[in-house]
């Protein structure tokens, strides 16, 4: 590593509506190296980012890169100059070719009338690509694409213009977990030549593993950089929080309760044979890669999607099959992975969203009670601590936390005795993270029975009574949570073992 | 002073108060304007008269409002409006019982909406792709049914019905109010409204939280239809003849109102006062031009122009 910072800001200030955002920012990243840029929600890590690209500019302080200062009238002059961005939703058109999306809008394939060079760009785009080891077909339309590959298309539209710094936000969020590795090993090429990469990202093993240097940001101010060659990821957590956390996932040993929901050879939609059982008073973990089918089980169970063969039972009885009144009847309710898509509506208030999935309990002679309404909800946001301003407050304003939480209320609103949580804390800061640990946990002492579908083997293992195991349509493992290491789970989700569940 | 202006900002800042506020200023403006210029827009013949135009317009706009809050649209309330008024015309010609042909007429407006929420609801067509379709399929009818020829010669009671009045106020006039009155207090005080604006701003987060918006669209169709029946009713009782073009266009005016009263045609917001401004605006409009002797194909081109300026966002967007 060079101790000549290719990238330096100093003490960058930037408010919004008089909020003052970013407190003097001091932040550093070498060539060579893979600086970590951590911090909670709002902590300003992508107002910083902002700046450093051009979108934003800076009230007051400077960028330094490689040695003198820079000004960015605009995104393109941070590129021009060598600073690219992935952004963790990609920026790519899905119905352009790999080699397009590369080349989008470059000059040099084109002559004097327009006339697109075809050839030397797709030999081009086949070159930048080999270079990250990839080798697909550079003429195929971005959409027909994994995930993984489309990522890697948009780092090579990156190091293509010679990028120097490259800013990777959030890059495994989109990831299954399989890929994550493949995609660490092109950060890791990169790195070896020279680039200086700012990786940005909540999860705490992936910044373990990666990064060289860590940078904490906490609200507006950088409270320290970290060596990772000595330091550990729980000194990173306590410097974001500002405090150390204890029981990050706190986990009573509880006695299970009788069995409340059974499902019973369910099949179809790339599922074989799913069946097994949660009880009330206990958390279920249900471990898998992307594309394992453990969405697919909730949305059958919720009758959310088309179960083609198989029975879901609630307290013995089966309960309709595609109806998804009859399973919120049933008592079951459902907290889906994508919040913003299924989970929330974002333009409307607090209150409207939590009451949505219980309206007739609202009414009084055909009439909506406010009053009701107004209680009930006030009572949720104290219960579950929700930063708002009040429930008029549209959901579009809160932050990921908060967002889960008002969808949480929707469902607790309705007293549920059993509640699927899918991917309960994507996308949500570490700080509210621990407080949905100990809402779930808090839950089912009181006598819930929780499906907790998460591909997260940490957060799997930190608060489930037992856990499944997905891989490709089957459950491949089935474990008590006691002792059980991550290997057991990483295997039994790669199939490489049967594990001991219903096969 | 400031007070009142403090309070009219917060006012326009909730969910499709903006053009609320504006429509009226742009009405009070209008007013003047049109009484300044011309001679007889003042008078009460006129107004009474104005009355008259907006009920049906009105009416037919409570539904589409309600359609378009949740995402849809339905765009062949002209041609069910020509085939309703059609049907209704040569039953009465035939002389059968008045009261049994409106009825009977109500039952196809209802008809013509079951099909278009079938198409949408059953089928999950978009609902522009399936009311262009039916449009288009009801128009044809609508030929096929006048052969050509205007159906008129309607008995005398029927058509008098266009004459009913209360204080001077058109009997129609008074209906499409109270609907409107009606229909806002069913979106703002019960669970309805709260659907509509949720489906509209989030099919999906609605179906996921147990929101059955396929049979509330349907439903939406056929009330969309069943009104149109009815506009189609009155409207006959004034014009006391239908021709094959009958209701031609109507489907764009009631577009034209429930835009210019700041609704998003992508569904959610937007609230039905607007709806109702919009109705008011475009008839006053129209009714001033018509006495500007502006002719109709000009009086077109001022009203597109007002549904871009209206929904277009006049603030300047930030890097």
């Amino acid at each position: 590593m060079s101790a000549e910072p290719i990238l330096r800001t100093s003490k960058i200030t930037k408010g919004f509506f008089g909020v003052q955002v970013l407190k003097g920012i001091d932040f550093e990243v070498c060539p060579g190296e893979i600086m970590g840029l951590v911090g909670e929600n709002g902590a300003g890590k992508s107002t910083l980012m902002k700046i450093i690209t051009g979108l934003y500019t800076n009230d007051g302080g400077e960028i330094i890169f490689k040695g003198a200062p820079v000004f960015f009238s605009d995104p393109g002059k941070a590129r021009d100059i060598g600073i690219s961005i992935i952004h963790q939703e990609f920026n790519l058109f899905s119905n352009l070719s790999v080699a397009e999306n590369i080349f989008l809008d470059r000059k040099e394939f084109r002559n004097r009338l327009g006339q697109v060079n075809w050839k030397k760009m797709n030999e081009e785009a086949r070159k930048v690509l080999s270079e990250l080891g990839a080798s697909f077909d550079v003429t195929m339309p971005v959409r027909m694409l994994s995930v993984r590959e489309q990522q890697l298309v948009e780092i090579a539209k990156a190091v293509s213009t010679n990028a120097q710094v490259l800013i990777m936000d959030e890059p495994s969020a989109a990831l299954p977990d399989n890929e994550v590795q493949n995609m660490f090993d092109v950060v890791r090429m990169l790195k070896q030549k020279g680039v200086a990469i700012i990786y940005i990202s909540h999860r705490m093993g992936e910044i373990e593993q990666i990064c060289d240097r860590v940078t904490v940001l906490r609200d507006g101010i950088n409270v320290d950089v970290l060596d990772m060659k000595t330091r550990k990821i729980d000194d990173v957590i306590a410097q974001m929080v500002g405090r150390e956390i204890k029981d990050y996932y706190p986990h009573t040993s509880r006695e299970p309760g009788d069995e409340i929901l059974k499902v019973e050879e369910m099949s179809g939609d790339g599922l074989k044979n799913i069946s097994f059982t949660v009880n009330r008073k206990e958390v279920v973990g249900l471990y898998g890669l992307a594309g394992a089918g453990s969405t697919e089980v909730a949305e059958m169970i919720m009758g959310l999607r088309l179960m083609p063969s198989g029975t879901v039972l609630m307290n013995g009885e089966p309960v309709k099959k595609n109806a998804i009144e009859a399973s919120m009847a049933a008592g079951i309710g459902y907290v889906p992975p994508d919040r913003r898509q299924e989970g929330i509506v974002v333009n409307m208030p607090i209150a409207d969203n939590i009451i949505m999935a219980n309206l007739p309990k609202y009414i009084k002679k055909g009439l909506l009670d406010f009053k009701k309404i107004a209680a009930s909800t006030a009572e949720h946001i104290k219960e579950l601590a929700l930063k708002c301003n009040g429930a008029d407050q549209t959901v579009l304003s809160l932050s990921g936390g908060n967002q889960q939480k008002v969808v949480l209320s929707k469902w607790l609103d309705r007293n549920p005795s059993m509640l699927i949580l899918n991917e309960p804390t994507r996308g949500v800061d570490v700080g509210a993270k621990s407080e949905i640990y100990r809402l779930i946990d808090e839950l089912a002492n009181s006598g819930l029975a929780i499906l907790l579908i998460s591909s997260e083997v940490p957060e799997v293992l930190g608060i489930s009574d037992r856990v499944l195991v997905m891989c490709r349509g089957r459950i491949t493992g089935e474990y008590k949570n006691e002792n059980l290491g991550q290997d057991v789970l990483l295997k039994a989700a790669s199939g490489t073992t049967g594990g001991d569940g219903n096969e | 002073m400031s007070k009142v202006k403090n309070c009219i900002s917060s006012y326009m800042k909730r969910d499709g108060n903006r053009n609320v506020v504006l429509l009226i200023a742009f009405m009070a403006v209008q007013i003047l304007f049109f009484s300044q210029v011309t001679e007889y827009f003042l008078g009460i013949s006129n107004f009474v008269n104005l009355m008259r135009q907006t009920a049906e317009l009105g009416m037919v706009t409570i539904p589409l409002a309600m359609l378009i809050l949740t995402g849809n649209i339905d765009l062949s309330v002209g041609a069910v409006m020509g085939v309703c008024a059609i049907s209704l015309a040569r039953m009465l010609r035939a002389g059968m019982n008045i009261g049994l042909s409106i009825l009977i007429t109500l039952c196809i407006g209802a008809l013509m909406g079951c099909i278009n929420g079938f198409f949408v609801a059953k089928l999950h067509l978009a609902g522009i792709v399936a009311t262009i379709g039916t449009q288009v399929m009801l128009r044809g009818a609508c030929f096929i049914l006048t052969g050509g020829r205007p159906v008129s010669g309607l008995p005398k009671e029927f058509l008098d019905v266009a004459k009913w009045n209360l204080f001077g106020i058109p009997f129609t006039f008074i209906l499409m109010i109270a609907a409107f009155v009606i229909a806002i207090f069913i979106m703002q005080r019960t669970s309805f409204g709260i659907k509509l604006h949720a489906i509209g701003y989030n099919a999906k987060a609605s179906k996921f939280s147990g929101i059955q918006s396929d049979k509330l669209k349907f439903w939406l169709y056929v009330l969309s239809g069943t009104v149109a029946a009815i506009a189609a009713t009155f409207m006959l009782t004034r014009f006391a003849s239908a021709e094959s073009a009958f209701g031609t266009g109507y489907d764009t005016d009631v577009l034209t109102s429930v835009l210019i009263g700041g609704m998003s045609i992508a569904g959610g917001s937007g609230n039905l006062l607007g709806a109702l401004l919009g109705v008011l605006t475009i008839g006053t409009l129209r009714n001033g031009m018509n006495h500007l002797e502006i002719s109709a194909l000009y009086q077109q081109m001022v009203l597109g122009a007002l549904i871009v300026i209206s929904a277009a966002k006049w603030r300047k967007y930030k890097a």
